[in-house]
């Protein structure tokens, strides 16, 4: 069974068909790759798919339920974790309170039990505070626990970012351009980290990705979307060299070069 | 040498030693403040009793109004109108049903929490300037209409007499300072738990709220539930405070007045409020004794000054001033740890 199964995805701006017929499929601790030009409807499969957009036609699937209709956070409560283009995080609180922000559907506690500081809720904000240091721990940003993300420069605020998604537990990590605003070096690390991180954590991966030599490194499979439509799928290798793909990059010119 | 030696051997005991000495000043400076509340106010007469109780009664109700202006981004210019809500509704519920004091406080609590949760519902929908106006508008409806209904006396009033164990002023104003020690303990749990920290999520950024999995419409109402309890509280008190509450008091004027508290006060900083709210509330009627200055002055010409001066220059309030202060209070360095500079963010929150 696929951890996500997106079926025949349609859905249109008005006149503008931004996404058309598109399936998309990740297997159970795959790291799959989605890459296209700018505009190609890569952000907005993503909106699809966690609920941000409702499609005109098809389905999502994930974890073997149909979660089309249903809203964004409960998607994000089954496991569906995500980060944004733009660094989705909350910029005037610390990255420590950030990633116990990202907790929260793992707090037992209810939201009126925490207002009168009943007794288990003391307990737990100390539990839910050593796993968001475990978790910093683990992708190496502990030292930055009490800082604020709002000094933090872009980079690290990507890497902080997908810290508080982990956070959330989740079973699919979707990560939207997680390498902008890095370089060479540390794209090549995030690279590792990655893999690490679907070993140590039985992680499923979709990401949106620019950077080639990234998404051939850790990718075991790839979509590449152009003007909504699936453009080709297959293993890094056979899509990185596809002469359609090289099109959609480069404009017909460049592929006569080629 | 022999207490070096334990020392090296045994850092626990010497770390524990160190926080010793290091909270002996800071107990005292509370001790200090604890005796400038609990004991001054002793020597006070009845008059400035009143006053310093209603200095008290405007803080809680600043709390309140800093839970949505602060904490959840959305405004509220029709606050009085929550106030007024839980002064009426407890003090009808002891004047007409016979209940006791206690009875009522708790209904003033109930009933501010849902009056101020249908205002949430209207806030799913309206945002921004437009919940600015609609707040506005339910303030003035509730002066002149709901305020006015007959179970309120016609205009009339109810009347709010204080329960045998409150009648002195003196034990009335300790009693305020009970009831906003509790919003205070309440209002850091809230923002040490679940709820305050999805509340602030939500107005930095909905839509990464929603993707860690927190139910954005249900925090907005929750955000509306607790600023409506403590103003219900707020207005229980300011009820029996006056022995009576009618609508004139509970006018727009308390509204701005409440505004300007939590804004200046600074958002988010409940020592800022509570200091600032001393300065503006309850020195006003020592100087205004020496220098003949009607209290209202200080609300008329002083008050927006202050108010302009905060949003354009120091958008944290007395709260990011005081900061050396509280930082020092609370165990740490007195000054302002270098991560920890406030982050210049408008009324809403967001950058």
């Amino acid at each position: 069974m696929a951890v996500l199964d997106v079926d025949d995805i349609s859905i249109r701006f008005g006149g503008l068909q931004a996404l058309g017929n598109v399936s998309v499929k990740a297997q159970e601790l795959e790291i799959v790759g989605l890459i296209g030009p700018n505009g190609a409807g890569k952000t907005t499969l993503f909106n699809c798919i966690t609920g941000f957009y409702r499609p005109n036609d098809g389905r999502v699937r994930f974890l073997g339920v149909d979660v089309t209709e249903i809203p964004i956070h409960q998607r994000a409560a089954m496991g569906m974790g995500r980060t944004f283009q733009q660094v989705g995080l909350v910029k005037g609180a610390t990255v420590l309170e950030n990633l116990i922000t990202a907790q929260h559907t793992k707090v037992e506690y209810s939201a009126g039990a925490g207002i009168l500081g009943a007794g288990n809720t003391w307990a737990e904000e100390k539990v839910l505070r050593q796993r968001a240091m475990e978790i910093l721990d683990l992708v190496g940003l502990a030292h930055l626990a009490h800082r604020r993300v709002a000094g933090l420069p872009y980079g690290t605020m990507k890497n902080v970012e997908m810290a508080a998604v982990l956070a959330t537990d989740p079973e699919i990590l979707m990560l939207d351009e997680p390498t902008s605003g890095m370089g060479p070096e540390e794209s090549h690390t995030f690279g590792d980290v990655l893999l690490r991180l679907r070993k140590e954590l039985g992680l499923t991966v979709l990401m949106i990705e620019h950077h080639v030599p990234l998404v051939v490194a850790v990718c075991d499979y790839v979509y590449c979307l152009n003007f909504g439509q699936l453009l080709t799928e297959g293993k890094p290798e056979d899509v990185r060299t596809h002469p359609e793909v090289v099109t959609a990059y480069l404009g017909e010119e460049a592929e006569e070069v080629a | 040498m022999a207490v070096a030696d334990a020392v090296l051997d045994h850092p626990d005991s010497a770390e524990r030693a160190k926080s010793v000495v290091r909270w002996i000043p800071r107990l005292a400076a509370w001790g200090v403040l604890a005796a400038f509340l609990l004991v001054f106010p002793l020597s006070l007469e009845t008059f400035h009793a009143q006053r310093w109780s209603l200095g008290v009664v405007f803080a809680i109700a600043a709390l309140s109004l800093n839970v949505l202006i602060g904490y959840a981004g959305q405004i509220s210019l029709g606050h009085q109108g929550f106030l007024g809500v839980g002064a009426f509704v407890s003090a009808y519920v002891v004047t007409v049903h016979q209940q006791t004091f206690w009875v009522g406080l708790l209904a003033g609590a109930l009933s501010g929490a849902v009056a101020s949760l249908l205002m949430g519902v209207v806030a799913l929908r309206v945002r921004g300037l437009y919940l600015a106006l609609v707040t506005l508008a339910y303030g003035r409806m509730a002066q002149e209409t709901l305020f006015n209904l007959g179970i309120f006396g016609k205009g009339s009033g109810v009347e709010a007499p204080r329960p045998a164990l409150l009648l002195g002023d003196h034990a009335f104003y300790y009693f305020s300072l009970v009831v906003l020690a509790g919003v205070l303990f309440f209002n850091w749990r809230f923002v040490r738990s679940k709820a305050g920290r999805a509340v602030s999520a939500v107005r930095e950024n909905e839509q990464v709220a929603a993707s860690y999995g927190i139910p954005v419409s249900r925090y907005k109402l929750i955000a509306f539930v607790v600023s409506g309890a403590f103003v219900g509280l707020a207005g229980t008190l300011y009820a029996f405070l006056n022995g009576r509450v009618d609508s004139q008091g509970i006018n727009f004027e308390m509204a701005l007045f409440l505004v300007l508290i939590t804004v200046v006060g600074g958002l988010r900083s409940p020592a800022g409020i509570l200091v600032f709210t001393a300065l503006f509330e309850v020195l006003p009627t020592y100087v205004g004794d020496y220098f003949g200055i009607r209290w209202s002055f200080w609300l008329l010409a002083l008050g927006p000054a202050l108010l302009i001066i905060t949003l354009v220059f120091y958008p944290g309030g007395v709260g990011q001033q005081i900061k050396p202060i509280t930082s020092w209070m609370t165990g740490g360095p007195f000054r302002v740890h270098h991560g920890e500079q406030f982050v210049q963010e408008g009324v809403s929150g967001r950058p």
